[in-house]
């Protein structure tokens, strides 16, 4: 293993939030719940400042690109992507929670200091460049996630979430790592170059395929597809809205990196054997996904259902990724997605915030009238999750189904289509809710943090929708290499 | 004088504009300003459109004030736009009922009017920017966005089942369209490197509508099928065609007046507008094969007799009217695929007839409605008496629809029938049934709303039609009287993209080379003979 | 108390048992549809990771959902 100086200057972001987590943590067993906005902004400024640090490393003069402290991470612009994102999810995580997490009976210090843990984890995993410390930064992240699902420790559907998701995951690792195992036992290698160069040469056994079906369905877990999707609903339901919020979106993100680099890397010469099961899930996933969200009524559970389903558009990207629109169609997309569905749920987050329970659809009727901003914006994010032009959902969706045409799988490009369709009606009761019901109410006031929130993913959802060159252009740089 | 000025999206983006001023310049509570905010944007709109009608060069091939301007280069996508024949008689038809939208709104919507004038502004800007695009994603996100305002004005200010009809009216146009994304991803590919099996045409990266044509029309004929019933769908869906219909009554009936008359006199074209510029140009080989056809010419048949008879039974006079555009639209389907110039050019008259004698239809019944608020034919009776002036211009409107000498109607399905009758009699026949059925129903309506008694007490005190409604109503009236006695602008104006689109699908296979160069110019002018 | 304890224990074992029986059932069961349809190897794939997914996850999922009620 070679260990060069250079290495911890490009892993300073990662190691910035580290001490940054421990630091809050540290305040917040010493202030107690009083001095609890204080944390919230302190996590927020430690969060922009290793955002900063990140685009210092990132625009460093002739900055190393390739595997760094002995080949257990990489760095490349598809990790610095990602790792913007996180901070991104992070931020409007923090930003979402301040109001939510003050007003609950639980101390609040803990809490930031938890998010900025799954950022760790998230910002190593998304490097990761070897099986084992791709596990390890999982790892370190879902622990984290598993205490704040049950945050709210007094709610019984928030303890029962935190249970649900603690088991099924700690389960789901368990797989993730006897796959990890069994391939290590087949090839004797767990970094992503070595075992795409050791694999080249090797006949596929049953033994290895089995390893990376068992790998796939680990990360299908994190992703929530179909048919490892069961728990998503439930603890997404149950979970504090911020933190519902971020689970959509920031450990999604994460594993995508994961599912993407893995098998665009190491396992790209058996595309044939898992790329027919992938294409099956993908399937599975957005017509269940999209299914199930027409039969709820609670809009958290829909919400669930409906990231359940764009987990599903997602994959198409995977299956494309020998085309040159697959990886970098998964980067716009999850870039429209992050922005678009944090959106959404920063509204449920709003009325929440306003007393209303926001479990039910007719919790937004009226909304037009009681606060006419929030539901045009409400609006936005709904036409963009369902993938209608000119939004940042529709490019995103536009590039994934290119990517699977081009691939070869135009039935799956059917599939998504009329699935998209479909979304059409549950995101739309809506948006009847909002603007056709007649249901007076007092005016709802915004509140600053929560604004901010909304303001940054609307803009996101219509940048990328309105006039997404740019963004493209910096995209297309992203895409993974092999190193 | 005009090639400097970008007109093209001048006239699409001032609704625009327009909204913007009414959202953030005009406080809710002032409806008065509201209204003549929205009524200046749409007025200065159609003058604006106008030079284009005078500034339009007849003779000349290809498409005329193009613009064009790099948008995502990345992608090959372009913001490209650019007005044949074709489209310049649509987007004119837009900036008319623009107006004419807006200004028969004043009394009929009371609340929530802001949104509703920023709605209607919205969907304008959306319609015009269709018919102007040379660029099939800008087309798409263009006739996508579309439907947004237009669900909105059904589900907040429509009727009873508003929800219901809104929702129907959304799903069923969206799930048309998503197809014809698919068509167009497929044409992307086939223009540059092929997917599957099938081999690209290895050219740059563009959604070009004129490169993606000359591409698609060159593939061979199974490909050429399965693209073509990729748009078919989205298309059909939005004409209707006969077995896609059913959203139609319900958004037209639910729909707020000026909604149904925009969704009869603008959006229906939007169909029957990419059939014509789309279907027939970029699969010539499909549309020839001889069960494609035959199935297109049968839906459009089916759709003529079907409608009519379904019309015949209504008793709500919006449904009625509703009804009876299917059974137009159907005529329009049938010239489109009759395939030769007095099909072609016919349905594209009769396309610009419809909007003015259904839309005209749709402002008389609302301003029945809005005196009474009931639009069941049962409830009238004796009307001619009450409301005379009414009286004359519901007649004038409904011969126009069923197509009497000297009136619009009567050009636009003759020429329609000529160019059937040239394919096939029997086509013709089972159309020409189409029209006696129409005007059955027509005076039949008319009978029973405005002849007999004046029995129900509530319509002996109806007012007669206020000065605003009049002049809604006339621009229409001068219109139709126009197209019946003097077409010939119009002919002139279609004539060339109308050769171009039937060259492409006529002579290869179906008649001899010499026919048809020989048709356009000898067909051309025999609709004018007709008219005098 | 005593005996929800030795059922609990039970409940676990079964879990336990599951996780390996069903992605080899779902395995053996789509290898025997492959064979049978001339489809290759892909659905046993598919079975082993249906009986992953559906039975071991569904099973466990079920028994966290009655526990923590």
């Amino acid at each position: 293993m070679i260990f060069r100086p250079a290495d911890w200057f490009l892993l300073a972001p990662e190691l910035f939030l580290t001490a940054a987590g421990l630091l809050v943590l540290g305040l917040a067993t010493a202030f107690g719940k009083a001095k609890e906005e204080f944390l919230a902004y302190l996590s927020i400024l430690l969060v922009v400042i290793t955002a900063a640090i990140l685009a210092f490393v990132a625009a460093a003069p002739a900055r190393h690109v390739g595997p760094i402290l002995g080949g257990m991470f990489v760095a490349d612009n598809f990790a610095l992507f990602f790792q913007f994102m996180i901070l991104l999810s992070l931020l409007l995580t923090l930003l979402a929670s301040m109001r939510f997490v003050g007003a609950a009976p639980y101390a609040g210090g803990e809490y930031y200091a938890l998010v900025l843990f799954t950022g760790v984890g998230m910002l190593f995993m998304v490097a990761g460049n070897n099986l084992i410390s791709i596990y390890v930064a999982l790892e370190t992240m879902a622990l984290a996630s598993y205490v704040l699902a049950g945050y709210f420790k007094g709610e019984r559907k928030s303890t029962e979430a935190a249970m649900k998701y603690f088991i099924l995951g700690a389960f789901s690792s368990g797989v993730l790592l006897y796959g990890l195992s069994l391939v290590y036992g087949v090839a004797g290698q767990l970094g992503l170059p070595e075992l795409a160069k050791l694999l080249e040469g090797t006949e596929r056994t049953n033994l290895l395929l089995l390893g990376i079906l068992l790998l796939l369905a680990g990360l299908l877990f994190k992703i929530a597809a179909v048919p490892f999707h069961f728990w998503t609903p439930d603890v997404y339901e149950g979970a504090p809205t911020p933190v519902t919020a971020f689970f959509s979106v920031g450990p999604k993100l994460a594993a995508y990196a994961v599912l993407a680099r893995v098998f665009y890397v190491a396992f790209a010469k058996f595309h044939a054997d898992w790329g027919l099961i992938v294409a099956l899930v993908s399937a599975a996933t957005m017509i269940w996904g999209n299914v199930a969200a027409l039969l709820q009524s609670n809009v958290k559970r829909m919400l669930a259902y409906s990231s359940i389903a764009h987990a599903g558009y997602a994959l198409l990207g995977v299956l494309g990724f020998r085309t040159a629109f697959g990886l970098w169609g998964i980067l716009v997309y999850l870039l429209a997605y992050t922005f678009m569905n944090f959106g959404a749920f920063a509204l449920v987050i709003f009325l929440e915030t306003k007393g209303y329970a926001a479990e039910t659809v007719a919790d937004f009727n009226g909304l037009a009238r009681r606060n006419m901003t929030a539901a045009v914006v409400m609006l936005v994010f709904l036409l963009s999750l369902a993938g209608i032009p000119p939004t940042a959902g529709f490019i995103g969706k536009y590039y994934l189904f290119t990517a699977a045409l081009k691939a070869g799988y135009p039935w799956l490009v059917v599939v998504g289509l009329l699935t998209s369709a479909v979304s059409i009606f549950y995101y739309f009761r809506i948006a009847a809710a909002m603007f056709f019901s007649d249901a007076a109410g007092a005016k709802l006031r915004h509140s600053d943090a929560l604004t901010a929130v909304v303001v940054i993913c609307a803009a996101g959802t219509l940048i990328v929708g309105v006039a997404p060159e740019k963004v493209l252009a910096v995209l297309r740089a992203c895409v993974p290499g092999r190193y | 004088m005009l090639s400097n000025i970008p007109i093209l999206s001048l006239v699409a983006y001032i609704p625009f504009l327009g909204a913007l001023a009414v959202i953030f310049l005009v406080p809710r509570e002032k409806a008065g300003a509201i209204k003549f905010v929205a009524t200046a944007a749409v007025l200065l709109d159609f003058v604006v459109s106008l030079p284009l009608w005078f500034a339009f060069d007849r003779g000349a091939a290809g498409y005329q004030f193009v613009e064009r301007a790099s948008w995502i280069p990345s992608l090959g996508v372009e913001y490209h736009f650019g007005i044949d024949g074709i489209s310049l008689v649509l987007i004119l038809l837009t900036t008319l009922m623009g107006v004419i939208a807006v200004t028969c709104s004043y009394t009929a919507i009371s609340e929530r009017l802001k949104e509703y004038y920023v709605l209607l502004l919205l969907l304008q800007t959306f319609m015009i920017g269709t018919f102007c695009c040379l660029d099939f994603f800008l087309f798409y996100v263009f006739w996508e966005v579309m439907l947004v305002p237009m669900y909105f004005l059904i589900g907040v200010w429509g009727g009873e089942r508003r929800l219901y009809a809104a929702i129907k009216f959304f799903l069923y146009t969206l799930a048309g369209s998503v197809l014809m994304l698919l068509g167009i991803i497929a044409l992307y590919f086939l223009n540059t490197s092929g997917f599957l099996g099938y081999k690209g045409a290895g050219h740059a990266t563009t959604f070009s509508i004129e490169k993606l044509t000359a591409v698609a029309a060159a593939l061979p004929v199974e490909l050429q099928i399965w693209l073509f019933f990729a748009f078919f769908l989205g298309f059909a869906i939005k004409v209707p065609m006969f077995p896609f219909h059913t959203w139609l009554p319900d958004a037209h009936t639910e729909a707020p007046t000026a909604g149904s008359v925009i969704l009869a006199a603008v959006l229906l074209k939007m169909g029957t507008y990419g059939f014509v510029r789309f279907s027939l140009p970029m699969f010539p080989q499909a549309v020839q094969t001889p069960w494609v056809l035959r199935l297109m010419v049968t839906l459009a048949i089916i759709g003529i007799v079907y409608g009519a008879m379904v019309t015949l039974v209504q008793k709500d006079m919006k449904k009625l009217i509703a009804y009876s555009s299917v059974s137009h639209l159907g005529f329009v389907m049938l010239g489109i695929f009759a395939l030769n110039m007095a099909g072609v050019q016919g349905s594209v008259l009769q396309m610009v007839n419809h909007g003015i004698s259904t839309g005209a239809l749709f402002l008389l019944v609302g301003i029945v409605y809005e005196r009474r608020h009931t639009r069941m034919i049962a409830e009238y009776g004796g009307l001619a008496r009450s409301m005379p002036l009414y009286a004359t211009y519901f007649l004038v409107m409904a011969l126009s629809s069923m197509g009497l000498p000297i009136l619009n109607g009567f050009i636009g399905e003759f020429t329609i029938l000529q160019g059937a009758f040239a394919r096939s009699f029997w086509w013709a026949l089972a159309a020409a049934t189409g029209i006696v059925l129409g005007a059955a129903y027509l005076l039949w309506l008319y009978q029973r709303v405005f002849f007999g008694e004046l029995s129900n007490p509530a319509n002996q005190k109806l007012s007669d039609l206020t000065l605003r409604e009049q002049l809604t109503l006339v621009p229409l009236v001068i219109l139709a009287f126009w197209i019946g006695l003097y077409p010939k602008p119009i002919f002139d104006v279609l004539r060339v993209p109308s050769e171009k689109i039937v060259a492409a699908v006529g002579g290869a296979t179906m008649t001899p080379p010499a026919m048809a160069k020989q048709a356009p110019g000898a067909e051309g002018s025999t609709p004018e003979g007709a008219g005098r | 108390m005593g005996s929800s304890r030795s059922s609990f224990l039970a409940e676990g074992t079964t879990a336990g048992i599951l996780f390996l029986a069903c992605p080899v059932a779902g395995y053996l069961l789509g290898k025997w549809v492959g064979e049978w349809l001339g489809l290759g190897p892909v659905p046993s794939w598919v079975g082993a990771l249906l009986g992953l997914a559906c039975a071991s996850f569904r099973h466990l999922f079920r028994l966290v959902a009655r526990v923590s009620r």
